[in-house]
């Protein structure tokens, strides 16, 4: 019996470009971010501002591309609204959009200004400032009070369905840092045992997460530029 | 193996022309002379000339194939074998000498040929090759057909495609078109119709369009098998001619064509009474007939002659074949070897598939293991000693058969379905007329007439065949009268069946010469008078017709249907069970007739005569429709009513169509009384005569006046004599030996039949594959395929028969819905058994939904299986239902204290150091109290601070989200603060949207700031774009900080986009100096997440074109969570980090480091949030502790008691 060759996988002329496209400017954005000795200065120099124009354009793009989201955002929960009363967050959240673009573009426009404390009107946008300020960074710093609650109360049951060495030390090491970061004279010998170890096990470890992410973005670079990495295509 | 792989290395074209003509080709791989074998038929079949034996590609494989169409030109398709002659070889009779081959081919044939048919051959010029199907060698000295002549064929027609009209040549094919509703979906089971050119007269509907061939279940050529006679399996088109190793047919080219290609043609698909006929290849009852001036046959009607491309539907069928029955009795057949070319053209049409059906063993050719696998039902033969004929003494058999129609007055044996059985070698010796004494019969051609008894084949005189033939009457031509009681009887049967598309054929299709009954003579001049050609023949061979024969023949060659009539009583006594009195009888009270051709042919005196059909091809059925009427429906119905006579009422409420067949010819027959019963007399093919009439003929020629000459004379004739017919069959005949062997049709039928023939325990096997009705019924399920055949109610085992009885009182159960909650709620009779199990037993009852014991068995376990199914799932719905209620009613009724207390805990730490003094226990953190290491922190960040110059630009990055807010908030103020006191600008920009606003929100406070103003002597608060400056969001993540980095060091478009507008749109008014002295003092970083202080510390850097040695300098000032991190780039990076500030605590120590905290209101303040701090962080170490003690002391005492 003959055996079958496998099949031919078709190939893709547009996945062909992107990949080439990708590969070349991944190139050109390397060899502009640090200037390769073997080249000569113009090239460098050239490689660099074909570099920053690439990079320059990147941020336009996202800037394009936050806007895009805002229209998504705004689409998706249009579409939920209409099975109201189950979608009333979708309604308050368009509602909320709206209204904090209406309300900065008149400010802006100054339709409507806020005045400071003198009397005189505002030069920061004072109600935007407000709005900020008022829901999203208090609601935020209630949300992250309220985890202190629940973590020191999961630290707290954490032993009750079982007691193992790696439970005991982890509520060990979470006390001694709590008690040592507590500037009580007498639990002194914490704050010592809190420094060391953030000093030398808590600093190895991040040092070693770090060098994780550094070989795992070199890796990821590698095949980007091989064009094993086509993640572009989605 | 591919295909490809298996394809010879190299074509015909490069052969030497003289190999070629030799018929070698291939030769290194295809030379391979047969392998030896022990079966001594296919020994003494093996054909003697060119011998070119199969490409390994052409031979059979072990299952069905699809014969794909031909494409036009044919070069490509045509076996190799066949690629020779085309184009290479002289028209014969070649003007200049025959190559040798050629000579020999002809002196072969001529030497074989009986001298009676010489002379017509040689009658007609032609310009056509012939191809001789072997010419008997010495190893058929056994063979006692061995002298017949070989079939003949013009192959020029199937070689030229002009001659083929350029369109597909079996486009008449028209009984597959039912064929074409139930497409399968494994086409590998198929066979286009338009391969099966010998098969048209089996279907008159509609012809297959040209590129659309019709495609037929191989399971519906099942029922061809009695008609292919010793072929019963049809696997290729290959096997057509040759197969493995066996060796192919040998080309007579010498043999005189007698009609031009365009006539052969013409004739062959037209014109020729038999084109009709299913002959399948070899069988051909005609093919060794020597065509005698086919040219000179009366030319069709002009108008009606359809284009050669589009041969018309088969109207004739059957009764194109009684037709010209007499001519072929005679021997002036009008187109017997077009017969013969037509199924060889259907065969050279054949792709060689690798498994094709195998149509049966044509000639010498089909001697390979399949074909004999096939013929294993001459197993049975009564001669086992015998070899069986190969399919070239089959073809001489051809010739037997023809005697059978000389010495039967009725002429009816020389159908080809009665000849193929005939001629197969499946004679009875006990019954089959001895046709040894068929020297005496007069030559049948005139130049013949006197040949001695020396010519006459061997076989005949030795008398291979049983010598029981009596003496019978001399056959006198039948006369007009019989003719008008036929016409009588068919006028009121149309009448009674009313017109039918079939029926409605016209009359032109059919030949003139047909038409009237009279044959041109002049038109014929080498052949004796029909009529008197007959009379002589069957006047000398009627001394050897056995009496049963005789009392069926009466005193008369031809049909005497009214003297039939008389001795249809008879005939029914002897019926079948199926045929007799419970077939047609039942439903209705007009008298049995057996309407079909198996009916009839059971009656045949040579009904006993095993016949080779229960070889029957595995998967293969073939429409029996033929003619005006619905054969394959009145055969159904036939069935049917055998079937289920009770029911016979109910089903004919429910199938209407085979029904109203039935019902109209059973009423027709009740009408007419003799000559239909003369018709339902008729052998074999007798209903249909009468069915397939065209309906505008006039009425004094009538349909079956339109018939051949021998049948009006016939007429005349006188009346059958009630001869004691041959015992009926026995109620049980002892069934056939199955077929052994090698065949792959064997196991192909094992497969294919689940449900096998129990009524062959009742009939003889040939005449239940003769109803169409027990054609196989498919059942389809994915890919595969299952062919079930309708069997009567008599014959089905006890067991089924009572499982057909309780499903039939499981049909009257009332409308029963599934029960609530189950699976199938609300389905009514989900899971009942179709409704149409007591329907008859037809093909579409079967396919509707009969049961079998192990369905009904395999219902049952479904059933188990979803009532348990639906128990599980109930019992599990509770159960949740009863722990999600438990769980609800447990959360309502249980309150974590513990949680309740931990939380009130915490909140009092909290809280408490804001309302009172008392829980100021801890210490403040003082500057002075630092460890070496944090003050080289400040002492770092201080310098970095103090760089700061009066209106120089500070960049300061906000990159921590709101939920940071209250730990770095108080940072960046002392930092904004320290920054505008010593004369900064602050530059503020950010990643994050939130951030950059709330940056805004941040500076433009503290500008405002009236204590802050006043403790540095402003009369007015500081201006945006003046002052400090909100850039805002860099978009882009890590691309915006790199590009941040990138715009500090070139005055292009990037550094415009980013500095030229503030967040709120306005210029900012900064320079390019003011841009440059961001690079030059170090960047002041507020991150609150690890991937902020990352991003940051790595892309904020000197771009390529940056001065040399310059680097962008960083201070951190981070939350605790990215502490880690950041203190990590600090470490490894200290020349660009100078330096970090972490969270509250160095927040409080900065502010009362650069002396932010000069009011005692602002350091109370910050006391007690110290001291807040501080509790929180202690109580929540001591219930973490609390927390894990107890639960450790519980586990362990659980443990304990496990343990």
């Amino acid at each position: 019996m003959t055996t079958q060759p496998p099949p031919r996988r078709r190939t893709n002329l547009r996945a062909a470009l992107l990949t080439a496209f990708t590969v070349g400017f991944c190139f050109i954005t390397l060899l502009g971010i640090e200037r390769f000795a073997p080249l000569p200065n113009q090239v460098n120099t050239l490689l660099g501002d074909v570099s920053r124009g690439l990079v320059q354009l990147v941020t336009i793009v996202a800037a394009l591309a936050v806007f895009l989201g805002v229209l998504n955002l705004v689409r998706v929960h249009s579409r939920k609204v209409r099975r109201f009363p189950q979608a009333i967050y979708s309604l308050l959240l368009i509602l909320s959009l709206f209204i904090v673009v209406i309300l900065h573009f008149l400010e802006r426009f100054g339709t409507l200004r806020a005045t400071d404390a003198l009397g005189a009107p505002s030069a920061a946008p004072a109600i935007s400032i407000t709005l900020l300020n008022t829901f999203q960074v208090a609601v935020e710093t209630a949300l992250a009070s309220l985890l202190f609650f629940t973590l020191v109360y999961a630290a707290f049951r954490m032993l009750r369905q079982r007691t193992t060495i790696w439970n005991v030390l982890f509520i060990a090491a979470v006390a001694v840092v709590l008690l040592g970061f507590s500037p009580v004279p007498s639990l002194s010998i914490f704050t010592s045992i809190r420094e060391w170890l953030i000093a030398v096990p808590v600093s190895a470890g991040t040092r070693g997460l770090l060098i994780g992410v550094g070989l795992g973005v070199l890796v990821v670079g590698v095949r980007v530029l091989t064009g094993r990495d086509r993640g572009f295509r989605e | 193996m591919t295909e490809q792989n298996q394809r010879p290395m190299f074509d015909d074209d490069s052969l030497p022309a003289w190999l070629t003509r030799a018929g070698i080709t291939h030769a290194p791989r295809r030379a391979t002379p047969p392998p030896a074998t022990a079966d001594p038929r296919r020994a003494s079949q093996v054909a003697p000339r060119l011998q070119i034996t199969v490409p390994p590609w052409e031979t059979p494989q072990a299952r069905d194939l699809v014969i794909e169409p031909i494409p036009a030109p044919m070069d490509d398709v045509l076996p190799p074998w066949l690629r020779p002659f085309k184009g290479t070889l002289p028209d014969f009779p070649a003007a200049g000498p025959l190559p040798h081959w050629q000579t020999e081919v002809i002196q072969s044939v001529d030497a074989d040929m009986p001298t009676w048919l010489a002379p017509a051959l040689e009658a007609a010029p032609t310009d056509s090759f012939d191809l001789d199907f072997g010419a008997p060698s010495a190893a058929d000295e056994d063979n006692p057909f061995a002298d017949l002549e070989r079939p003949r064929s013009g192959f020029t027609t199937m070689l030229n495609p002009n001659k083929l009209g350029g369109t597909d040549i079996f486009a008449g094919l028209d009984w597959a078109s039912e064929s074409e509703a139930q497409t399968p979906a494994d086409e590998s089971k198929l066979i286009k119709t338009d391969q099966l050119g010998s098969l048209e007269w089996q279907g008159s509907e509609t012809p297959s369009s040209r590129g659309q061939p019709k495609i037929i279940h191989t399971d519906q050529l099942g029922s061809l098998e009695w008609q292919t006679g010793g072929t019963p399996e049809l696997t290729s088109a290959d096997d057509l001619f040759a197969s493995g190793d066996a060796p192919l047919p040998d080309f007579d080219f010498g043999t005189a064509q007698s009609a031009p290609p365009e006539a052969d043609f013409l004739a062959g698909t037209d014109d020729d009474p038999f084109a009709g006929l299913d002959i399948p290849m070899d069988d051909d009852p005609f093919a060794d007939v020597t065509p005698v001036q086919t040219g000179a046959l009366p030319s069709l009607p002009t108008e009606s002659e359809p284009p050669l491309a589009e041969p018309a539907p088969t109207s004739r069928g059957l009764l194109s074949f009684l037709e010209t029955t007499p001519e072929s009795a005679t021997g002036a057949l009008p187109s017997a070897d077009l017969a013969d070319m037509d199924w060889l053209d259907a065969a050279n049409q054949m792709t060689p598939p690798a498994d094709s059906p195998n149509f049966g063993a044509t000639a010498e050719s089909a001697v390979t293991d399949a074909a004999f696998a096939d013929l294993g039902w001459l197993d049975s033969s009564p001669e086992p000693t015998k070899p069986a004929p190969s399919g070239g003494e089959a073809d001489k058999d051809l010739l037997a058969a023809l005697a059978g129609l000389e010495t039967k007055p009725t002429g009816q044996t020389s159908s080809p379905a009665d000849a193929d059985w005939l001629l197969t070698g499946a004679l009875d010796p006990a019954q089959a007329p001895d046709l040894s004494t068929l020297g005496d019969l007069p030559d049948l051609t005139g130049a013949a007439s006197d040949q001695p008894t020396a010519d006459i084949p061997d076989w005949i005189k030795t008398g291979y065949l049983p010598d029981q033939l009596p003496d019978g009457p001399p056959a006198e031509p039948p006369t007009p009268k019989s003719i008008d009681a036929l016409r009588a009887s068919t006028e009121s049967l149309r009448e009674t069946a009313g017109p039918t598309p079939e029926s409605a054929q016209p009359a032109m299709e059919i030949p003139d010469w047909l038409m009237t009954g009279n044959l041109d003579e002049s038109k014929l001049p080498s052949l004796p008078q029909t009529s008197s050609l007959m009379s002589a023949a069957l006047a000398a061979a009627d001394e050897d017709v056995p009496e049963w024969l005789r009392g069926s023949q009466a005193s008369t060659s031809m049909p005497n249907f009214s003297a039939q009539a008389s001795a249809a009583p008879n005939l029914d006594e002897d019926l079948p069970d199926w045929l007799g009195t419970g077939a047609l009888t039942d439903s209705v009270d007009a008298p049995a007739k057996p309407l079909d051709a198996s009916a009839t042919t059971d009656k045949s005196p040579l009904a006993d005569v095993p016949r080779p059909s229960k070889v029957r091809r595995p998967e293969t059925a073939v429409d029996l429709a033929v003619g005006d009427l619905d054969i394959d429906s009145l055969l159904s119905s036939a069935t049917a009513a055998i079937d289920l006579s009770a029911l016979q009422a109910e089903s004919a409420k429910e199938q209407p169509t085979v029904e109203a067949d039935l019902d109209t010819l059973e009423l027709s027959t009740a009408q007419s009384t003799a000559a239909l019963e003369a018709m339902s007399a008729l052998p074999d093919l007798g209903a249909d005569l009468a069915l397939d009439l065209p309906t505008d003929l006039p009425p004094d020629l009538g349909v079956m006046a339109s018939a051949a000459p021998d049948l009006t004379a016939a007429a005349e004739a006188p009346a059958l004599p009630v001869a004691p017919l041959p015992a009926p069959p026995p109620a049980e005949p002892a069934k056939p030996e199955a077929p052994k062997g090698r065949g792959r049709g064997r196991g192909r039928k094992d497969r294919s039949t689940t449900e096998v023939a129990v009524a062959a325990e009742a009939l003889p096997e040939w005449v239940e594959v003769l109803k169409p009705s027990t054609g196989p019924v498919i059942f389809e399920i994915g890919d595969q395929k299952v062919a079930m055949e309708d069997q009567p109610i008599a014959a089905l085992p006890a067991h089924l028969r009572a499982l057909r009885e309780k499903l039939g009182a499981v049909i009257s159960l009332p409308t029963q819905l599934e029960p609530k909650g189950s699976t199938l709620e609300g389905i009514q009779n989900a899971l009942s058994p179709i409704a149409t199990t007591g329907a008859p037993s037809t093909a579409a009852a079967i396919a509707g939904g009969r049961r079998t014991a192990a369905q009904a068995r395999a219902v049952g376990t479904l059933q188990a299986i979803l009532s348990a199914q639906d128990a599980l799932m109930q019992k599990r719905g509770e159960e949740d239902l009863a722990q999600t209620t438990f769980i609800a009613r447990k959360v309502r009724s249980r309150p974590k204290l513990d949680r309740f207390l931990v939380t009130l805990a915490l909140i009092a730490s909290v809280l408490l150091p804001f309302f009172t003094d008392v829980a100021s226990v801890f210490q403040v953190p003082r500057p002075e109290t630092l460890s070496a290491t944090d003050q080289a922190r400040f002492d770092a960040f201080f310098n970095a601070v103090e760089s700061v110059q009066g209106g120089t630009p500070v960049l300061v990055a906000f990159d921590y989200a709101p939920s940071a807010t209250g730990e770095l908030d108080e940072l960046a103020k002392s930092l904004l603060r320290d920054v505008l006191r010593r004369g900064g600008r602050p530059v503020i920009v950010s990643t994050n949207p939130s951030s950059a606003l709330h940056a805004y929100g941040l500076i433009s406070d503290l500008a405002n700031d009236v204590a802050f103003l006043t403790s540095l002597g402003r009369a007015e608060p500081f201006a945006a774009r003046r002052d400090y400056w909100v850039i805002g969001y860099l978009s882009g993540g890590i691309g915006g900080v790199r590009a941040l980095a990138n715009a500090l060091y070139a005055d292009t478009f990037e550094q415009r986009v980013i500095f030229d507008q503030d967040t709120e749109g306005q210029p900012t008014g900064l320079s390019a100096a003011d841009i440059q002295a961001l690079r030059n003092l170090p960047t002041f970083l507020l991150a609150g997440a690890n991937e902020d202080v990352r991003a940051w510390v790595e892309q904020y850097q000197t771009p390529q074109n940056a001065p040399q040695g310059e680097s962008l300098r960083m201070v951190l000032m981070v939350s605790a969570a990215a502490s880690t991190v950041a203190q990590s780039y600090t470490a490894s990076q200290p020349n660009r980090i100078l330096s970090i500030l972490i969270g509250l605590r160095d927040s409080y120590l900065y502010a009362q480091a650069s002396g932010q905290l000069s009011d005692a209101t602002m350091q109370q303040n910050a006391d007690r949030r110290w001291q807040s701090v501080a509790w929180s962080a202690l109580m929540s170490g001591i219930i973490i502790l609390l927390g894990a003690a107890l639960n450790m002391i519980r586990d362990l005492a659980r443990r304990r008691r496990q343990a």
